[in-house]
């Protein structure tokens, strides 16, 4: 069953077609790449599922059910969790707070109940303290639980931003480039990461990436985008021989390292 | 109970045992002048404490907090003049009247980004203030007399310690992070399905309650109000103590309340330079400390000497 | 119907002195997105230049045409000069900072502004009359020779303005600092100098204005600024922030807006009706009559 269906989507910002016509389907439980040259539409793909914009032609379906003209809020809700392309950490909270407040939706104690430090407010915080802790614990960021999320080092902030996300638990995970700004062997341990995190949440991912190794490495099938259209879907064997693909990417080296 | 939650109410009450016997015991004693300075420095604090929560922690960009004491002095008032309501009842309902306000000021605007919220909140003082200097039964610009005189310390700080409370327990909740967040980043906040409108209509409406209980108290303090008292001159200067004390802090703007409530009457030779000080002090902050005295941190963090940027929730 | 073209003449007389202070705060908003509210007080000091001009160049006592043309020229140079100096004192510092800080600076320069003034020139000023005033009777319509001065000198001046903008290198650096400040730095244009003369432009149009309401309501008072201003942001707002044809727009409906209600209903309320009107806008049009909503990018 797909759990994600793009149906011809696409979006007009007045005469530029950011994108045009994207069919897309995800199956439940896969690895999924986007990529493309840089303008090619791929956060806008992500920003037209998760209900930042409105697409304009097409269909956006989830688990079955429509999901267009949907606020974020709302999309979030129905089990589509994502991370950005510039970290977006709460830096006034700690790395613990940042995970607690993801476990908002999940709170049963109105707000008279928590002014007061009524009974059934104490209890929902043990219960959300130790579900933010075990995860943490699983991310391997116990250490830093009180540390000021801005005090993060980089390669743990996008740590902190997937476990986050997952704490709503989500039936799909945007990510957007995860591994940017990242050496070799930190990417590395994004693939092992984002291979857990599918095995150990049963999430589904889709992926955006400019890192060809880590696209390469873990994605099960890769869609590529260009300006707006989808020029090529397959397998990360087909993609990497294919001469459109190639193409797009005239001028830069398709097995470059650097995202 | 948890032992913690148990000593909380056991200094709440403490406190307020302390704040009557000061009443009782202190205040005839006292110099009225210095009564006087004090119980207005508790005015300043239930209107601080409400901005801090909306502009300091859930960061929008309310101008017109004046306009929601005005709601509730004049409603308390209205209430305690024609329909002979007890002063503090009248009080109660008048910051509820504010609240109300709060939410028809917030929901519409609240989606709006925040330089126009400020544009809004600015215009929403100043309509009141036009409404009601043009209704005669609320005594209209000459202002409205006759409220019965009920305000005393012992009032005054009962509430200042029922909203300290009240939102230190909420800065410090799950309610306090959700605000943070939405603060520090809306759009990472929604993607975690959180509505970030609603929780800002909340902190919204909150702090205009606080500043209506503020507007109602003072009603009864000297029996008159005049509407040239809840100007936007008025929501500057709870701004400045708010962005001079520190937005993401509940205690630096308190402080910041006190000192500057305090202030010009030490300063009586240059009275008259008061708002050219304030202002010098608001520029030169935004200069040099942009996050204000104590930034996101606490009068408590000096004695504990916790990192400021630790935030333990409750 | 005569009292209807009354209205709107007088409304659009009202309007175009609002378009010229609103012209300010979006050139402004459109180059750095800061809502400047120290404009109102660049305007409110601009007419006690001419005020101060006036009186000691004579020009109070003996009017001539070109008497009054230099004074008015001095209140604009006034205004031009506050405006860059406000630029570069307060705001320049933290061009990098928070919107919430630039915002409190903003209200923190016009505070100190309007209390110098206060302090300075005390409560109310009367400004001498500069030009003869007369009035003729057109279709039952009664025509000031002021309002005919001040719709003139607005649109002389608003010819100039597109023009600058349209035509000119500077209007075009103008243009593309306000589209994307690091892509114009990026292109070689020096981002603070056009910022410093965008402040002067607005400044100067905020100047001639304070001129003209100073001449035809015969006084200054330090809190022009704070009522003036105020309308003539909402009035910015309403017609699109940002976008210069929006803020002409924004004016006059706002001159309009409050002329005939004051006329048709009541006077008191004039003061709200701006507020409520950009109440109005804000709710339906969320970016104003002619403004783009930007989208803040994911």
């Amino acid at each position: 069953m797909s759990l994600l269906q793009l149906q011809k989507a696409g979006i007009r910002f007045g005469g530029l077609r950011a994108v045009a016509e994207l069919d897309l389907s995800l199956e439940e439980g896969s690895l999924h790449g986007l990529i493309g040259p840089n303008g090619a539409g791929k956060t806008t793909v992500f920003n037209l599922i998760t209900g930042i914009y409105t697409p304009t032609e097409g269909d956006i379906r989830f688990a079955g059910q429509s999901i267009v003209g949907k606020s974020p809020t709302r999309v979030a809700a129905a089990g589509i969790g994502r991370t950005f392309q510039n970290i977006r950490l709460f830096a006034g909270l700690s790395v613990l707070d940042n995970v607690k407040v993801a476990f908002d939706r999940q709170l049963h104690a109105t707000l008279f109940e928590a002014v007061l430090r009524a009974p059934r407010y104490l209890a929902d915080e043990r219960r959300v303290d130790a579900e933010a802790r075990a995860l943490l614990e699983t991310f391997g960021l116990s250490a830093m639980a009180d540390l000021g999320a801005d005090n993060l080092p980089y390669g743990l902030r996008r740590r902190l931003e997937i476990a986050r996300a997952l704490a709503t638990r989500p039936k799909l995970l945007l990510l957007d480039e995860p591994a940017a700004g990242m050496n070799p062997s930190e990417a590395d341990d994004l693939m092992h990461l984002i291979r857990w995190v599918r095995e150990t949440f049963g999430v589904t991912i889709l992926l955006i990436e400019h890192h060809m190794a880590v696209v390469m490495g873990i994605c099960e099938r890769i869609t590529v985008l260009d300006h707006g259209a989808r020029i090529a879907e397959g397998t990360p064997q087909e993609i990497r021989k294919d001469p459109v693909v190639i193409e797009a990417y005239l001028g830069a080296d398709a097995h470059a390292e650097t995202a | 109970m948890s032992r913690g939650v148990l000593a909380g109410w056991a200094v709440f009450a403490a406190l307020l045992a302390a704040v009557w016997g000061v009443e009782v015991f202190a205040v005839p004693w006292t110099d009225p002048y210095l009564t006087d300075i004090v119980i207005r420095i508790g005015f300043s604090l239930l209107a601080v404490m409400g901005l801090a929560l909306v502009l300091g922690f859930t960061g929008q960009f309310s101008l017109g907090h004046a306009g929601f004491m005005a709601v509730g002095a004049y409603g308390s008032a209205a209430l305690s003049v024609y329909a002979g309501l007890h002063p503090m009842l009248g009080v109660l309902l008048g910051g509820f009247a504010a609240a109300l306000a709060g939410a028809a000021v917030g929901l519409p605007s609240l989606r709006l980004s925040g330089d126009y919220l400020a544009v809004v909140t600015l215009g929403f003082n100043q309509i009141i203030i036009v409404l009601i200097q043009n209704t005669p039964t609320l005594g209209g610009a000459q202002g409205l007399t006759g409220i019965p005189v009920a305000t005393n310390f012992g009032w005054t700080f009962t509430w200042v310690l029922l909203g300290a409370f009240f939102i230190r327990n909420l800065l410090q909740s799950a309610r306090g992070r959700v605000f943070a967040a939405v603060r520090d980043n809306e759009i990472a906040t929604r993607s975690l399905g959180i509505d970030t409108t609603r929780a800002k209509v909340v902190a919204f409406v909150i702090g205009a309650f606080w500043a209506g209980i503020a507007g109602g108290l003072i009603a009864h303090y000297r029996s008159s109000i005049f509407p040239s008292q809840f100007q936007f001159d008025r929501s500057i200067e709870i701004l400045a103590m708010v962005v001079l004390g520190g937005t993401g802090s509940l205690s630096g703007p308190l402080l910041a309340a006190g000192v500057l409530t305090a202030l010009p009457e030490l300063l009586r030779p240059v009275a008259e330079y008061r708002m050219v000080i304030y202002s010098l002090l608001l520029i030169g902050m935004m200069i040099v400390r942009p996050k204000g005295l104590l930034g996101n941190g606490e009068l408590t963090d000096l004695f504990r000497r916790r990192r400021p940027a630790k935030k333990e929730a409750a | 119907m005569t009292l209807f073209l009354q209205q709107l003449l007088n409304g659009l007389s009202l309007g175009a002195i609002y378009a010229l202070i609103a012209l300010g705060y979006t050139m402004v908003y459109g180059t750095l997105q800061l809502i400047n509210f120290a404009h109102g007080e660049v305007y409110m000091m601009g007419a006690f230049a001419a005020l101060y001009i006036a009186r000691y160049t004579g020009v109070a006592d003996n009017p001539t045409l070109p008497g009054v043309a230099m004074v008015a020229v001095g209140a604009m140079t006034a205004c031009a000069i506050l405006g860059m100096l406000i630029e570069r004192l307060a705001y320049r510092p933290l061009r990098n900072a928070s919107r919430l800080n630039m915002l409190i600076t903003a209200i923190g320069m016009s505070l100190l502004l309007q209390n110098i003034a206060l302090l300075s020139f005390g409560a109310l000023q009367n400004f001498p009359s500069l030009l003869p005033e007369t009035q003729w009777k057109v279709i039952g319509v009664a025509v000031r020779s002021n309002d005919l001065v001040i719709l003139g000198v607005t649109l002389s001046l608003m010819v100039a303005l597109t023009v600058i903008v349209e035509r000119t290198q500077i209007g075009r650096a103008m243009r593309a600092v306000s589209h994307s400040r690091d892509a114009a730095a990026l292109m070689g244009i020096p981002v603070d100098r056009v910022v410093a003369f965008t402040f002067a432009l607005g400044s100067v149009l905020a100047g001639a204005a304070a001129f003209l309401v100073a001449m035809d309501k015969h006084s200054v008072r330090p809190d022009m600024g704070m009522t003036g201003g105020l309308k003539a942001f909402v009035a910015a707002v309403l017609g699109g922030i940002g976008s210069i044809p929006g803020a002409v727009a924004g004016g006059l409906l706002l001159g309009l807006a409050e002329t005939f209600v004051s006329g048709y209903l009541a006077s008191t309320y004039r003061d709200a009706i701006a507020f409520l009107l950009l109440i109005g806008i804000l709710l339906y049009r969320p970016a104003g009559l002619f403004g783009k909503s930007t989208v803040e990018k994911v």
